[in-house]
C-alpha cells in the first residue's frame, strides 16, 4: 500500500550541525503518526520541512502520491498549528478561523457557516467574537486547531501543541486533540518530547534521536520491543543489563550472561550467537518479588536487598540491590489490597524473578 | 500616607515648572494690550492680525510642506532600517548601522546644521526648501527608526509563517497582517518626525534659504520686529498643531493588540 504522507532520504544541515540525516517514514491516511524525541533531536525540522518552511538540502516529500518537495507553504494541502498558536493578535477568534477560507475567496455567508461549524467541533460556540488575547491557553490551542481544519487539509501538522499548557488542562487537551481527530478524520503528524502525550495519542510513534529514526512502531511495539538502548530508556523506565551469549539453547532462547549476576535463559529475538555482546533491558514491572525462593522452574530469578520502597497507590515502586551491588528499579501492580498482604519492607532479602520472554536483548549498537 | 503626598507634590511642582509659561502665553495671546504683562482684556485681534498677514501664511505652509516630505521621506527610509536593524540583528554590520543610527540623536542640532550647511555649501546646492526637507527628514530618520524598530522586536514573526500556511501569499500578508501590527508603530514614528520637524528651529537656520522659512524661524525673526502680542497668537496656533500630532502619536504607540 503507498503511503498517504512520505518523506524519502530529506537530509537537513543548519550550517555544521547536521539536523535531519537521510530521515525516511511514510505516514497512512486517517492516522496520527507522532515524531517523538529530545529537544533538538530534529523533529521540529521534519515537520517544518513537511509544511514547506524549510527546504530540505536533499530528499523528497510526497504527499497523496504527489511530489510536493518544490511546493510553496501556501499551495501545499497542508496545514499547521504552531507551538505557541501564532493567532493574528489583530483579529477576532471569528476572523482568525475564517482566514483560510477568506484566503481561498469563499463567500462571506459559506465562510459564516464553515466557522461556526470548527465552533462547534472544538466546542467554543460562545467565543466567535472576542479578542484572542482574552482567551486562555487551551482555547489558544483549540482556536489554532480550528483555524487549520477549517481549510480541509490531507495532513494536519501539530507542533508541541501542548507544551504551553499546565499539567491538567494537557491532559483535557489531549483527549479534546483524540476526540477532534476522530470527529475530522484528517491525518496528524503530531511532535512532542514528551512520551506519554505520544504514547496516549499516537496509531504510530517513530522515536527520534539527534536526526535520525530510531524506530518506528505502535505504542505497544515501541514500548515492549524498543530496537536500540535509546528507545528503551527515552520511553518508560527501564533496567539495563550488560553481559553476553554464553550459549544458545535453540531457534528461540539462548542462554545469556549478566555479568557477575548469573547466566539466564533469554528469548533470543535477533538470533545471536555464542560471544555476542548484548544490552538487556528488562521494565520494572515485568519484575515480581517474592519473600522466598519461588517454585517456578520457568523463572529467572537472583536474589536482593530491598533499599527503597515508594508507594504510589495504584502500584509500588522498590529499589532493590543484588549480591554483586547493582540497583534494580521494580514496579508491583496492586491487583489485591495493599494493606491486607504482607508486603516487603526494607533490607529484607527477596527473591527477583521475571520471565525469559519478557526482556528485551539489544545487540551492540552500529554507531550512526 | 507621606509618600503619596510627596508624589502629588513633585507632581504639581513639575506642571506648574513645565506648563506655567505656556499658561501665561496662551493667556496673553488674548490679552487686549499690545505688549503683555497687564491684563487689558479679553480680545481675538492679534488671532485676527496673524491670519492677514501674509508672510505668516506663507512660514506656515512651508512648515507644513517641509514637514510633510521629511515625514514621508524619514518614515520610508527609517522603517526599511528598522527593518533590516531588526532581522539580521545578530551581524556585525547592523550593531554598527544601529550605532550610526542612534548616533545623530545625541548630536547637538548646531553641530548637525553646521555640517549639513558645509556639505550644501560643497555641493554647491542651492539652498532653499529642498536643502530643508533633507536635513529635516536626516535628522528624523533616527527618531522614526528606533519607534518602529521598538514595535517590530515585538512582533511575532510566527504569525506570518501562519498566514501563509493559511494560504495567503505575500500581498495578502502585508495587507492583512503586516500593516494592521505594525501600522501603528509606523504611525507613531511618522508623527514624531512630524513634529520634530515642524518645531525645529536650529538646523533649519543653517540650510534655509530665501523662501524657505518656518514658523520657527519666522517666530524668531518676530521677536525682533513684529509686535510680540502677535507672536503670543502665533505661538499657540503652532503649539496647538505640534501638541494633536504629538498626542496623536502618543495614542498611536499606546495602542495595544
Amino acid at each position: 500500500m503507498p503511503e498517504f504522507f512520505e518523506l524519502e532520504k530529506v537530509d537537513k544541515r543548519f550550517g555544521d550541525n547536521h539536523v535531519v540525516k537521510s530521515v525516511s517514514f511514510g505516514v497512512r491516511c486517517g492516522e496520527i503518526f507522532s515524531l517523538l524525541g529530545p529537544s533538538g533531536c530534529g523533529k521540529t525540522t521534519i515537520l517544518r520541512i513537511s509544511g514547506g518552511f524549510e527546504e530540505p538540502d536533499s530528499g523528497k516529500i510526497f504527499l497523496d502520491g504527489k511530489d510536493i518537495t518544490d511546493t510553496a507553504p501556501n499551495k501545499r494541502k497542508i496545514n499547521t498549528v504552531f507551538q505557541n498558536y501564532a493567532l493574528f493578535p489583530h483579529m477576532t477568534v471569528f476572523d482568525n478561523i475564517a482566514f483560510g477560507p477568506r484566503t481561498a475567496g469563499v463567500d462571506e455567508k459559506r465562510v459564516g457557516e464553515m466557522v461556526d461549524e470548527m465552533l462547534s467541533i472544538i466546542r467554543l460556540e460562545g467565543l466567535a467574537s472576542r479578542k484572542t488575547d482574552t482567551i486562555s491557553g487551551g482555547q489558544k490551542q483549540r482556536i489554532a486547531i480550528a483555524r487549520a481544519l477549517i481549510n480541509k487539509p490531507k495532513l494536519l501538522l501539530l507542533d508541541e501543541p501542548l507544551a504551553a499548557l499546565d499539567l491538567k488542562l494537557r491532559q483535557y487537551m489531549l483527549l479534546e486533540l483524540d476526540r477532534i481527530h476522530d470527529e475530522v478524520g484528517t491525518t496528524f503528524i503530531y511532535v512532542t518530547h514528551d512520551q506519554g502525550e505520544a504514547m496516549s495519542l499516537s496509531d504510530r510513534i517513530a522515536v527520534m534521536n539527534s536526526g535520525v529514526i530510531e524506530q518506528i512502531g505502535t505504542p505497544a511495539e515501541i514500548y515492549e520491543n524498543p530496537r536500540t538502548k535509546f528507545v528503551a530508556s527515552f520511553i518508560g523506565d527501564t533496567n539495563f543489563f550488560e553481559g553476553s551469549v554464553a550459549s544458545v539453547t535453540n531457534r528461540e532462547y539462548c542462554r545469556i550472561d549478566f555479568f557477575g549476576l548469573g547466566e539466564f535463559p533469554s528469548y533470543n529475538e535477533h538470533s545471536l550467537s555464542v560471544g555476542d555482546r548484548v544490552t538487556v533491558s528488562i521494565r520494572p514491572e515485568k519484575f515480581r518479588i517474592f519473600d522466598k525462593k519461588p517454585e517456578n522452574e520457568n523463572l529467572n530469578m537472583f536474589e536482593a536487598q530491598v533499599i527503597d520502597i515508594v508507594y504510589q497507590g495504584a502500584q509500588t515502586r522498590y529499589w532493590v540491590k543484588s549480591a554483586d551491588g547493582r540497583r534494580i528499579n521494580i514496579v508491583t501492580q496492586h491487583n489485591r489490597c495493599y494493606l491486607d498482604y504482607k508486603q516487603p519492607t526494607w533490607d529484607d532479602k527477596v527473591w527477583v524473578a521475571w520471565h525469559p520472554d519478557d526482556v528485551t536483548t539489544l545487540p551492540e549498537e552500529a554507531p550512526h | 500616607m507621606k509618600s503619596r503626598y510627596t508624589s502629588l507634590f513633585v507632581t504639581i511642582f513639575v506642571m506648574v515648572f513645565m506648563y506655567l509659561p505656556i499658561v501665561m502665553l496662551v493667556s496673553q495671546s488674548f490679552n487686549e494690550s499690545r505688549y503683555g504683562g497687564k491684563w487689558m482684556g479679553f480680545s481675538l485681534k492679534w488671532y485676527e492680525a496673524l491670519f492677514r498677514d501674509s508672510a505668516v501664511i506663507n512660514a506656515t505652509v512651508n512648515t507644513l510642506v517641509v514637514a510633510f516630505a521629511a515625514t514621508v521621506i524619514s518614515t520610508a527610509v527609517g522603517t526599511c532600517a528598522a527593518w533590516t536593524l531588526n532581522k539580521y540583528r545578530l551581524s556585525r554590520l547592523q550593531s554598527a548601522h544601529y550605532v550610526l543610527v542612534y548616533a545623530p540623536m545625541c548630536v547637538p542640532d548646531v553641530l548637525m546644521g553646521i555640517s549639513l550647511l558645509l556639505m550644501f555649501v560643497s555641493m554647491r546646492v542651492d539652498l532653499g526648501i529642498a536643502t530643508v526637507i533633507l536635513a529635516h527628514a536626516t535628522f528624523c530618520l533616527s527618531f522614526v527608526t528606533f519607534t518602529v524598530l521598538a514595535r517590530l522586536q515585538d512582533f511575532d514573526f510566527n504569525i506570518i509563517q501562519a498566514a501563509q500556511d493559511l494560504g495567503a501569499g505575500n500581498f495578502r500578508i502585508f495587507v492583512k497582517i503586516v500593516l494592521p501590527l505594525l501600522g501603528p508603530g509606523i504611525a507613531a514614528g511618522a508623527m514624531m518626525a512630524f513634529t520634530l520637524s515642524m518645531d525645529d528651529f536650529v538646523v533649519t537656520f543653517f540650510v534655509g534659504g530665501p523662501g524657505s522659512t518656518t514658523l520657527p524661524v519666522k517666530v524668531y525673526s518676530m521677536m525682533k520686529h513684529g509686535p510680540p502680542a502677535i507672536i503670543n497668537a502665533l505661538s499657540v496656533v503652532f503649539m496647538a498643531l505640534t501638541f494633536t500630532v504629538a498626542i496623536a502619536g502618543q495614542f498611536l504607540t499606546r495602542k495595544k493588540f
